[in-house]
């Protein structure tokens, strides 16, 4: 459905260039959830950014159904824009206080569409009623909302279009940790009742064992490991990954953190390291990680590292 | 909460402004006298309260006999003229510039940044020197004069103000949607400036309202026979030795004025935006 090849973006600052992302190509089947993974400043929402095209990328291409987005004239980029919506991380930031939540919901729609004044209620009506709030909701404004009903009221916003592809920015990172399941629940259920493909970005990792059907693991704006969710936790191949998996604190007072948790700080992106960003911090390191780039190998369980040799198919 | 925001009203400088308003809309009507009436006789009558004063004339006269409040008060009408249509031209064309710098950046902000450099350069009595000569002197040449001046300082206020908003979430979400960019501009930009737009209105009262006195001083703004307070003075200036009123009452009046508009717009610009404390 939607397919990345070869996206990278720069930025370039006082300081030098900063490499956010490179050279990463990634693949969304429909119906699917591709979960993005990473440390801050990795540059997971820069390739949200460029999906939802807030930003160009500086060079590769970004496909959805073989469309190059990219390129897309007016009429066709204003399609794109009703296919794929998004739900942001804070939901105090995402909804504009000074509208009622009527008007926040019914902003996509007549972005795209004429409604009489009937059809656009009975359609808001519709999807406060998906997302569990009641019709009462669209008179009152976001501030009289706690956290989780206006994330409830964000994906009422981005689903009143019916679009196909959804980007999820860490969707309930600002939420208190006991409505977090509530939402995710929402999210799978509006997922599995609509046929929606998910992009999500996160960085808590049992919420992607559980939510997403495929992972990219990114390092410094490059791919490390991408694959099914299930293969990629069961045997993570590069050594980020594993580190980023023994990191993941168990509730057992006797488990010891292992020896793969990763040591030291993220490189910077401005003066990424040579050879495998990587491996400045990894355990394993050889002479040929310091000066030459991993290429992603394998399919459909792919690793950027030496010590990786192509797994057979299975 | 309609309580607090009536806390600390200035009630007095509300006051001042409304009569300054009243004397401007009520025209000829509600004048002692007819302003421009020469009464040689009665020249340099002095206040009601000094010796040889009349109540007639409760703030005297001036070198030609002509009563120096009914002046003032058609004075005023020049002054709210002119902070209207000023403020209404260098609000509007300094907002709408500074919105479009803040919201598309790039090669459009970096060019008209420049401009603003280059116009705040200029001294505003220099380029009235100049459009007075090029244009005829008088109540229009006053409203450019200040137009030009005063717009560059609402862009570059609204272009940080834009700049700010311009990151919120929902704004991202609306270009994602396929919200049209006047869309975006009407809806979600303009409601967040309006509050500050409001606020510099009315903190540029008093300024206007100087600077138009100090152009007419100087000539270069309204002419004889219209009536400006800044004209007044100029009248008066020969003979502050011998009729110390005719140059301190219209004084008084330019400073009043001001002074409450100042004290009007600091209570407001406090009630509505903290943020621009520092203006």
């Amino acid at each position: 459905m939607l397919e990345l090849d070869g996206l990278t973006r720069h930025y370039r600052t006082r300081h030098g260039v900063v490499r956010a992302v490179e050279n990463v190509s990634l693949t969304l089947r429909a119906g699917g959830t591709l979960a993005l993974v990473g440390e801050s400043g990795c540059g997971k929402t820069t390739i949200a950014k460029m999906i939802l095209q807030l930003e160009q990328p500086d060079a590769g291409t970004i496909r959805f159904e073989g469309a190059d987005v990219a390129h897309m004239d007016r009429a066709a980029l204003h399609r794109y824009r009703r296919d794929v919506m998004a739900v942001f991380q804070d939901p105090y930031a995402s909804l504009n206080p000074r509208m009622r939540v009527a008007n926040i919901i019914a902003e996509p729609i007549l972005a795209h569409e004429k409604p009489g004044r009937a059809a656009l209620d009975k359609r808001i009506a519709e999807v406060l009623d998906i997302v569990g709030l009641p019709v009462s909701a669209a008179r009152l404004y976001p501030h009289e909302f706690s956290g989780g009903q206006r994330q409830r009221i964000a994906i009422a916003r981005a689903l009143a279009l019916q679009p196909r592809l959804m980007v999820l920015d860490e969707p309930v990172s600002a939420l208190d940790v006991s409505i977090r399941a509530q939402v995710l629940n929402l999210l799978q259920d509006i997922q599995d009742q609509f046929g929606l493909t998910y992009l999500i970005i996160a960085h808590d990792l049992a919420l992607v064992e559980h939510f997403s059907s495929d992972v990219a693991v990114i390092y410094l704006g490059r791919v490390a490991e991408a694959g099914p969710t299930a293969e990629v936790f069961a045997g993570p191949r590069h050594p980020y990954t594993q580190a980023l998996l023994a990191a993941v604190p168990l509730p057992d007072p006797d488990h010891v953190l292992s020896e793969a948790a990763a040591a030291g700080e993220i490189a910077s992106a401005l003066n990424p390291p040579p050879g495998c960003r990587f491996n400045p911090r990894c355990p394993r390191a050889q002479d040929i990680c310091r000066t030459t780039v991993p290429e992603l190998r394998g399919t459909p369980h792919a690793a950027a590292c030496h010590l990786v040799s192509e797994p057979p198919r299975t | 909460m309609r309580a607090r925001f009536f806390r600390g009203v200035p009630w007095l400088a509300i006051l001042v402004l409304a009569a300054v308003l009243a004397c401007a809309a009520g025209g000829e009507a509600i004048l002692p006298h007819d302003p421009n009436d020469l009464d040689l006789g009665s020249a340099f009558l002095p206040p009601a309260w000094l010796d040889g004063g009349s109540l007639s004339s409760p703030l005297g006269a001036d070198n030609l006999g002509r009563d120096i409040l009914s002046r003032i008060m058609a004075g005023s009408r020049v002054s709210v003229i002119v902070a209207f249509y000023a403020i209404l031209f260098s609000g509007g064309i300094g907002a709408l510039a500074g919105m479009v710098c803040g919201y598309f950046g790039g090669r459009v902000d970096a060019a008209l940044m420049r401009l603003i450099e280059i116009q705040q350069s200029i001294p505003a009595i220099a380029l009235a020197l100049i459009l007075a000569a090029a244009l005829e002197p008088g109540l229009t040449t006053v409203v450019v004069v200040i137009v030009l001046t005063y717009w560059a300082w609402y862009a570059r206020i609204i272009r940080g103000e834009i700049m700010a908003l311009k990151g919120r979430d929902y704004i991202a979400f609306a270009r994602v949607a396929g919200v049209s960019t006047p869309v975006i501009f009407l809806r979600h930009l303009l409601p967040n400036i309006f509050n500050t737009l409001v606020v510099l209105a009315t903190l540029q009262v008093g300024q206007v309202i100087l600077f138009e006195a100090s152009l007419s001083f100087l000539g270069l703004g309204i002419q004889q026979p219209d009536i400006s307070w800044g004209l007044m003075l100029s009248d008066a200036r020969q003979y502050i030795t011998n009729a110390w009123w005719a140059i301190t009452m219209p004084g008084i009046a330019i400073m009043l004025t001001c002074l409450s508009a100042n004290v009007f717009g600091d209570w407001l610009r406090d009630r509505l935006d903290p943020q621009l404390r520092q203006l």
